[in-house]
Formats: C-alpha cells, structure tokens, sequence
C-alpha cells in the first residue's frame, strides 16, 4: 500500500570528518510534485539526495523512502540522475537500455527508444564515443523513461547552455510519472520556477524553507529567484578600504 | 539479480580478454607448427637463405606467442582491479550502487567473474602449452597421458584428491581477489590517495595473515599439537585398515588449506560488504 509521503526525513545528520554537511534535518515530502531542492553550492543538496537513494549513511536520524528505509525496495522506486556521467565505456544505448530494462520493472523500453529517436541517438550508438552532452541526455532518457515514485535530479540544468536547459525541463515535465514525485536540486532558480510547485530552501545543512510556490508568491509578492537571493544573500568583500566601485 | 549482475559483468570482461584467449591457442599452434614444420623442410645449413628465413620465423613466432602470453596476464590482472575499482568505486558506482540489488551481490558478481576470468585464462596457458608439446612430440603427450591414467586406474583416490586441488584453487584463487577487493574498500575510504592507501592496506593485510600464520605455528609447535595430530590421524588410517601410504594425512592437510582459504574468504567480503554498505565514499 503507497504512503501518502514519499519521503520523510527526521532528525537526519549527516558530518564527514566532523563538519556537519546535514544538521537534524527533518523533512516531508508528497507524492506527486515537482519540488526543488535550491541551495548554494556546498549547502548539502547532493549529500541528502546521495542519503536518500541509499548511496550514504546518515550519521544519525532516519530516512523512509514510500515507507521504507533505504534498500532493495527503496532503490527499484527511485530514478536518480546524479550530476557525473556513470557508463562503462564498453556499452552501446542499446546494451544500458537492455540492463535498464532487466533491473526495473517500470523501464518504459519503448518510451527510451523514442526519446533516442527524438534527439538522434542511434540505439548502436556506442557510449564510451559520445560527448559529454549526449551521455547527459541518455541519462536523462534511462531517468524519465522510468514510472518511478520518486525521481531525484541532481543539478540536471548545471553546465548546459540556456537552449539545453530548456529542452531538459521540457522533457522532465512531460515525461515523469504524475502519481510520482520529482525532487530536482540546482542553485539556478529562475530556469526552473516555473515547473516547481514547491521549494525547499537549503543552507548549510539545515532546511531553512519548505512551502509551496504560490504560497510563497502570494505571501512575499517576489519570484522564488529573488526570494532565494534575499535569503543566501552573502556580503561581498569591499575591499581593504572599502571602497565601493 | 545476481545472475543479471554476472550476465553484464561477464560481458564487460569479455570485452577485453574475450579475443585474447582464442588468439593465445592458434598462436601457440602456429608456434609449434613452425617449429616442426621448419625444422623438418629445411637442412642444418647456417649459410643457407631458406636457413636465414626460418630463424626469422624462430624468432617471430615465439615472440607472439610470448607477447600474447603476457598481454593475457596483464588485462586478467586489470580485469580483477579495475573492473571492481572502476565498477563500484569510480563514477560507474553512481549506477550499480542505485541497482535494486544489495551490495554483497554487487561485490559477489565481480568476484565470480573476476575468478572464472583467471581460472580461463590459466586452462588457456595449460592448453597452450600442450599444443605446443602435442604438435612436436605427440607420441610423448600420448604416453605421458597414457601413463597418468594408468595411474589414476591403479590408484582411484587420486581423483578425488585432483578434484580437490581443483575446488581448493578455485576458493584460494576467490579469496585472494576478495583481498584486494577488501584493501580497495578501505582505500576509497580516504578522499585523497585511494590507490596508495589501498596498496597500504593490501601489504598490511598480507602482513597481518603472516603474523597470525607464525602465531598459530609458533602456538602448534610448543604444545606440540603437530605432533599430537599427524599421530592421531595415523592411528585413524591404521584404525581403517588402510594402506600405510599418508592418504588421510593428505586429506587433514587439504582440509585445513580450504578451511584457511574459506574463513579469509568470509573475511574480506564481510569487510567489503560493511565498507560498501556503511562507508561508501563515490566522489
């Protein structure tokens, strides 16, 4: 039976050499939802998303994923994007397609092929050859082409030129599962305030805000982009003299 | 899942050696049709230019066979490193660690193909030993395996004690890749110098087995424990009404090796296990 959250986080502490990259963070998120993960750089977006798909332990607190800790369950409902290329460089599309297709139940084969089709990637085409681009987008391809109940995109719009991030967003908003939720981390906000319905601000280890997006546009009367600069706001550095130029 | 993780796996390996074996054998066959045919054809002539042609081919052919020999060697070896440093350590970790599979079935995939890979390619060298010896001097393989079935006929244990060699080899072989396995575990567990430290704790780990060994010998040895169990095993085979020839002497002695090989085997994929489930470090 599916919870009604697909994810909830208590008390979640994360420290790698004694500095804390989570700090007792405490989250709820629910299913059907495209939700983004905005911090600056450093602020612990990948650490909680490397947490949640099972690839970390938490220091302490706990992590359920549709009701379950971290495992076997876990990982066959989560599509992960992560922010490196992961092929091995004896592959063709058709060969991680087929592997796709042996681990997950919910690999759509015939949705991958058309979405290769689309961008004109030949399913012979051999991996290890591909720039880095289109590794990205057969990524992208494996991670949508899943009905999986909670997709997480890690700085998916990072790196790529604007025409690129748009085409990635297009894609990502027509192709994930509705009854699913998509947790999308990036600290480039205005490219994707349009697609989210909620935020969750992150800063240094601790949830510092999770509303919803026209919650937060009908309280503050700003765009998700100008509130995320209020509240990372840093001060720069003016100088010796602080001369202002 | 496991047999899916095997199935790929495999495939990945195949990639690299898969040519490499067959290339070994018809290289080794050439090598001794070469070697017969030459010398048969042409006469003891050091001036002659047919004589100048086969030293080429003396030279040439054995040079192949050495160099597919060490290449063999050479990818086997970086098949068992780096198809699990590159596989569950490096960026490919990224997609194997988010298979819904647990991580000793990652780690057991790797480690049974990275065995079946060395046990192919050491019956690759065997066979291509014997088609060098068979194709110069096929009456003396003939004997030597005549003669070797012969004894087997006389004395039927012996096939069991190949059999185990054969099983022991295999276990010894698994727990041997299972070690470096263990030292790249706890390698990636520094950010900085993976492959330094996983050579550090690779030599430390072969120290700590030569410690415990010595230990366990010096132990034996003062409470005379040797003597007390070849003793008692000797009174066993007596007991039997079995030949006075050692046989379970042999056995006590193989089963010992496969218990030793089997707990260091347990051991590092225990380690393995814990460090890729707990302390997974991908950068």
């Amino acid at each position: 039976m599916k919870t009604e959250l697909v994810v909830e986080c208590r008390d979640l502490t994360k420290n790698f050499s004694g500095v804390k990259a989570l700090d007792c963070v405490d989250l709820q998120l629910g299913r059907g939802k495209i939700i983004g993960l905005l911090g600056p750089n450093g602020s612990g977006k990948t650490t909680l998303i490397k947490i949640l798909n099972g690839l970390l332990e938490p220091t302490f607190g706990e992590v359920l994923i549709d009701g379950e800790h971290p495992g076997v369950h876990t990982k066959s409902v989560i599509s992960y994007l992560p922010d490196k290329t992961y092929f091995a460089d004896w592959m063709k599309v058709n060969d991680i397609f087929d592997m796709f297709g042996d681990f997950y139940k919910d690999f759509d084969r015939e949705k991958a092929e058309m979405m290769c089709a689309s961008m004109g990637i030949g399913l012979k085409d051999k991996l290890k050859t591909m720039s880095k681009g289109t590794k990205e987008k057969v990524q992208l391809i494996l991670v949508m082409s899943r009905r999986a109940q909670l997709y997480l995109l890690d700085e998916p719009i990072a790196g790529v030129d604007p025409a690129a991030r748009d085409y990635i967003l297009t894609t990502i908003i027509n192709n994930y599962n509705e009854e699913g939720t998509v947790v999308i981390s990036t600290h480039l906000i205005s490219d994707i305030e349009r697609i989210l319905d909620e935020v969750v601000f992150i800063k240094n280890g601790v949830i510092v805000r999770h509303e919803a997006v026209d919650d937060i546009k009908e309280k503050e009367g700003k765009s998700i982009d100008d509130v995320f600069k209020d509240t990372f706001r840093m001060v720069p550095f003016m100088g010796v003299n602080g001369y202002d130029r | 899942m496991t047999g899916n993780l095997i199935k790929y796996e495999f495939r990945s390996g195949l990639r690299y050696i898969g040519i490499i074996w067959p290339a070994l054998i018809v290289s080794a066959a050439l090598l001794g049709i070469v070697l017969k045919v030459m010398g048969n054809v042409f006469p003891e002539d050091p001036q002659g230019i047919m004589n100048i042609l086969q030293l080429i081919f003396d030279l040439v052919f054995p040079l192949i066979y050495a160099a597919i020999f060490i290449a063999m060697i050479v990818i086997t070896i970086f098949i068992v490193l780096m198809r699990f440093y590159k596989g569950l350590l490096g960026d490919e970790g990224y997609l194997m660690h988010t298979l819904p599979v647990k991580p000793w079935q990652l780690i057991t995939s790797k480690g049974i193909v990275a065995c079946a890979v060395v046990m192919i390619s050491i019956v690759c060298a065997v066979i291509s030993i014997f088609i060098l010896i068979g194709i110069n001097d096929i009456n003396g393989l003939l004997y030597g395996a005549k003669e070797f079935f012969a004894v087997l006929g006389e004395e039927p244990r012996l096939i069991l004690v190949i059999i185990e060699f054969v099983i022991l080899a295999i276990i010894g072989t698994m727990a041997s890749i299972y070690q470096i396995y263990a030292a790249m575990a706890i390698g990636q567990l520094t950010g900085k110098h993976r492959l330094l430290t996983s050579l550090g704790a690779y030599i430390a780990i072969n120290i700590a087995l030569t410690i415990l060994a010595t230990v366990i010998i010096v132990v034996g040895d003062t409470l005379c424990l040797d003597v007390w169990l070849s003793e008692w095993l000797w009174s066993i085979e007596a007991s039997a009404g079995m030949n006075d020839d050692g046989f379970i002497l042999v056995q006590a002695g193989l089963g010992a090796a496969f218990v030793a090989a089997a707990v260091q085997l347990a051991a590092f994929h225990v380690i393995t296990e814990r460090i890729l489930s707990k302390k997974l470090n991908l950068i």
